[in-house]
This record gives C-alpha cells, sequence and structure tokens, in this order.
C-alpha cells in the first residue's frame, strides 16, 4: 500500500557527510519527530537542494505498513534506539571503499585539532567523550572517517546513556549533556588506542604503540577496510600523519581531564 | 616438493623494517623477521622449501644445530596454517 505522502514526516540527517532521509511514518512516529530531532539535534540538515544518499522508513508500532528496509519498534525509545545503529550502519556501508573509517571517539580543540580514541564496544568512547566533550568539541562517540588529507568528517549523533526507567539506552542530544561544540573544521591530530582498566593505578599512562602492533589494532577496529585499495598502506598513511599512535591506560574517564590539552596536541 | 606462494585470502601487506603486517581473512598478523622474509620471497614467485631455506641462510645465516629446511618448513607450515601462504597450485 502506498504510504500517503500527507502522513508522514521527514528527519534529515547529515552524518558523516552523507543525507539521510528518515520518513517517519504513521501518527505516533510523526508525533515523535520532535524527540528524535532533539536527539539529533546537531546533524539535522540544514542544507537546501537536498538529494538523500540514503533514505529509509521509520514507524512506531506493530501495524506500520513499512516498505521493506524500514525499521519499526513499539515505542519511541526503541525507535530511537534502533535508528542510531541503523544510521550509521547505513553510511558507513555507503562510504565503504571510499574513506578509512574507524570505530572511535573524536574530539576536537578550539582550532580543529583531533583526538581520535579507539575502542570496540564497551570501550569507553561514549563516557570519554561525555567526559572531556565538555571542553573539547564534539565530533562524535562512534564511528570516524577521515579524509586522505586528515580532515574528519562530522558525526554528532546523539550518545547512549543508560536511564533507570528505561527499557533500552536514552539517545541524548550532545547539547543536552552540555558537550562542546567544534569550533573550527577538525583535522586529525592524535590517535589513542583506549584501554580502560578499573585496576589501574594512579595517573593515566600514555606510551607509544609499535607502528606494525598499532595497524593491526586499529584495523581490528575498522568498518570495510579490506575494500579500500592497498587497506594497510591507507592505514599506515593516517598513522604517519600523527607520527604514531599512543595507548591511554587509565582507571576511569575522569582521570583524563587534566590530561585533556596534551591528549589533543601534536607530537 | 610442493611449491609455496601467497594466499589470494591476504589482501595487503605492510612492511616496516624487517618486520611485516599482513591483513589475511579478516585479522592483521603481525610477523618476524623470518616470516616476513618468506612472504617477501614468495611474492617474486611460488618457491619451495629448499629455495626458501637457501634464501635463509643467506640473509639470516645458517641455524646452530637445526637443519635449515626444517626450520624454514615449520615456518611456512604455520603461515599456511594462518592463512598467509598457499601450496601451488593455489
Amino acid at each position: 500500500m502506498e504510504i500517503d505522502a500527507g502522513k508522514f514526516k521527514l528527519l534529515r540527517l547529515d552524518a558523516l557527510g552523507l543525507r539521510v532521509d528518515v520518513r517517519l511514518v504513521g501518527a505516533e512516529a510523526t508525533g515523535s519527530e520532535p524527540a528524535l530531532a532533539r536527539a539529533w539535534s546537531r546533524c539535522l540538515a540544514t542544507a537546501s537542494g537536498w538529494a538523500a544518499d540514503i533514505a529509509f522508513d521509520a514507524a512506531i508500532g506493530a501495524s506500520a505498513d513499512l516498505p521493506k528496509g524500514g525499521l519499526a519498534a513499539a515505542d519511541l525509545p526503541r525507535l530511537s534506539h534502533l535508528l542510531s545503529p541503523t544510521v550509521t550502519v547505513g553510511v558507513i556501508d555507503h562510504l565503504a571503499g571510499e574513506i578509512v573509517m574507524l570505530h572511535a571517539a573524536a574530539l576536537a580543540d578550539r582550532s580543529g585539532a583531533t583526538a581520535v580514541f579507539v575502542g570496540a564496544s564497551g570501550a569507553g568512547k561514549t563516557t570519554v567523550c561525555r567526559t572531556l566533550g565538555r571542553h573539547l568539541g564534539y565530533i562524535t562517540d562512534e564511528t570516524v572517517a577521515i579524509e586522505t588529507d586528515g580532515s574528519i568528517r562530522m558525526y554528532p549523533k546523539p550518545l547512549s546513556v543508560i536511564e533507570a526507567d528505561l527499557p533500552v539506552k536514552a539517545q541524548i542530544s550532545p547539547d543536552d549533556l552540555g558537550l562542546a561544540e567544534v569550533q573550527a573544521r577538525p583535522y586529525l591530530s592524535r590517535i589513542h588506542l583506549l584501554d580502560r582498566d578499573p585496576g589501574h593505578r594512579g595517573p593515566p599512562t600514555i606510551e607509544s604503540v609499535d607502528k606494525l602492533e598499532a595497524l593491526a589494532a586499529i584495523a581490528t577496529q575498522s568498518s570495510h577496510l579490506k575494500r579500500l585499495p592497498r587497506p594497510l598502506h591507507a592505514l599506515a598513511e593516517v598513522i604517519d600523519t600523527v607520527r604514531g599512535v599512543t595507548r591511554v591506560r587509565y582507571a576511569d574517564a575522569t582521570d583524563l581531564l587534566p590530561l585533556t590539552d596534551g591528549l589533543v596536541a601534536a607530537r | 616438493m610442493s611449491s609455496y606462494a601467497l594466499s589470494p585470502d591476504v589482501h595487503d601487506i605492510y612492511v616496516d623494517g624487517e618486520q611485516a603486517a599482513v591483513y589475511v581473512g579478516d585479522a592483521v598478523l603481525v610477523l618476524g623477521p623470518l616470516a616476513s622474509a618468506l612472504v617477501e620471497w614468495v611474492q617474486e614467485g611460488p618457491r619451495d622449501i629448499d629455495s626458501l631455506a637457501g634464501l635463509a641462510v643467506a640473509r639470516f645465516g645458517a641455524p646452530g644445530n637445526v637443519d635449515p629446511a626444517e626450520l624454514i618448513a615449520a615456518q611456512v607450515a604455520d603461515l599456511c596454517d594462518a592463512g598467509i601462504l598457499a601450496i601451488c597450485p593455489i
């Protein structure tokens, strides 16, 4: 059945430089548009003459009549929870073979110098962003796309936060978490491997990582790396840009606060 | 005697000094100097164990009380297990 154009609202997002149209279908989803737009406040598209690179439908409720590939959830928290990975997977699949993409958080100082924190899911990327992001501009807590000239694409998506009364993690706008905005075009300055260790004693340690070890570690935290021509060489060029990778070992993200400037400053 | 070549599952090899990182399948493996040299030599064309042992002795010197061919055969077997080398014809 065709969906009546009058029965949906568009959520238009700019994610990693791609234009994403999310069509919110049905009364509940369209009514949720303000909440979803708030969560994605830093990714809302402002450009005119829009032609989407990626588009999909999203609805709330089991009775939604969605085309193939649509996203349906029982309620707003669950839809919001599903929307974030759906957008992320959509854009990284679209960019496969075009650009180096890492599972990483990224934060920039006022000049645009950007520290990239590489880590698997659960490694502490979101917590680092919530902690250091009050002082450094928030770029993303999920996927960092690095151009060959070292510039970094923006993806300031909502952050996943555990809230006691919700069945899934809440998706909170960086604006509502008080995270700073990026002030200048971000460019790669440092790459850190996140190594959160609750048993670590004393201040954080920052140590250089052998280049090949860094290649191996970062390759496992990349997206579609093998789709790039000469993928290890592409990654090695990124590492050379920052004169090597460091491993940051710490017990709690707040321990990193005194090191904020040093984590971003070029080596 | 079997000859060995680079596996088609290898996506890329990055050399840094005497060591190399090999992207094979979904993993990146860091190889020591001898294994890196073996990978370097088979990229020039398929080679058998004796040929590889000769090249290894020329570069690294003769091993102590071990037959070079046995040493290389064990190393080649490890590289085959890792999916980096394959027996010819692939």
